[in-house]
């Protein structure tokens, strides 16, 4: 439980430096918090979409990734649920459970990219231009 | 993780919904917004990120498909 809330105060700190980092406005109250953690889920979905496409990670990883990310937009509605009624306790508690869930996405789809690179696949990818 | 790659890992991830959708920055200003006005996210605006979700979800839903159907056809060929 203690590994649990030290991992959780770390993602908060590091969000609030990486928001200020790329020009984010940083979430204030929780509710901010649930709206950005709902952009997350979407683009984790649009991630995954486009690394498929570009055969940067498999029909498998693909499927993997949206069954995941079902799981954190089902644990973000809850949240909003709970918020909504009033009750924030839980409603945190389930919030860090979508994030951690979201975090964990990122690095599969990450390493899931690195093995295709790995096999060749993705070198014969068009890339990606993130601007 | 260490911090490093943390911050790296969330970064990324920040990165993503900045460069890949256009609704991080329909987050980023309802966010603004609801802080300007010193108030919650509301029901309404919690809609729209639900319905870009919705969105996306079915975007990569298909992108599958295609993926499958694409494979199927190569085995065939090959067969």
């Amino acid at each position: 439980m203690r590994k649990y809330t030290a991992s959780v105060t770390t993602f908060l700190l590091l969000s609030v430096m990486a928001c200020a980092q790329l020009g984010l406005v940083t979430p204030q109250n929780h509710t901010q918090r649930l709206a950005y953690a709902y952009t997350m889920v979407t683009a984790v979905r649009d991630q995954a979409k486009v690394s498929l496409e570009n055969k940067r990670i498999s029909v498998v990883d693909a499927q993997q990734v949206l069954r995941l990310s079902d799981l954190a937009r089902v644990s973000l509605d809850q949240a909003r649920v709970m918020m909504e009624k009033g009750d924030q306790a839980n409603g945190l508690q389930t919030l860090q459970v979508a994030e951690q869930i979201l975090l964990q996405l990122q690095s599969y789809i990450k390493s899931k990219e690195a093995r295709m690179k790995g096999n060749g696949a993705w070198a014969q990818a068009p890339r990606l231009q993130l601007s | 993780m260490g911090t490093g790659a943390a911050v790296a890992v969330i970064i990324e991830l920040l990165q993503t919904a900045t460069a890949l959708t256009a609704a991080a920055t329909e987050a980023s200003k309802i966010v603004k917004q609801a802080q300007d006005q010193g108030r919650d996210v509301s029901p309404e605006e919690f809609a729209t990120l639900v319905k870009n979700d919705d969105r996306a979800r079915s975007g990569l839903e298909q992108a599958i498909d295609r993926a499958k159907q694409v494979a199927a056809a190569q085995a065939r060929v090959n067969r």
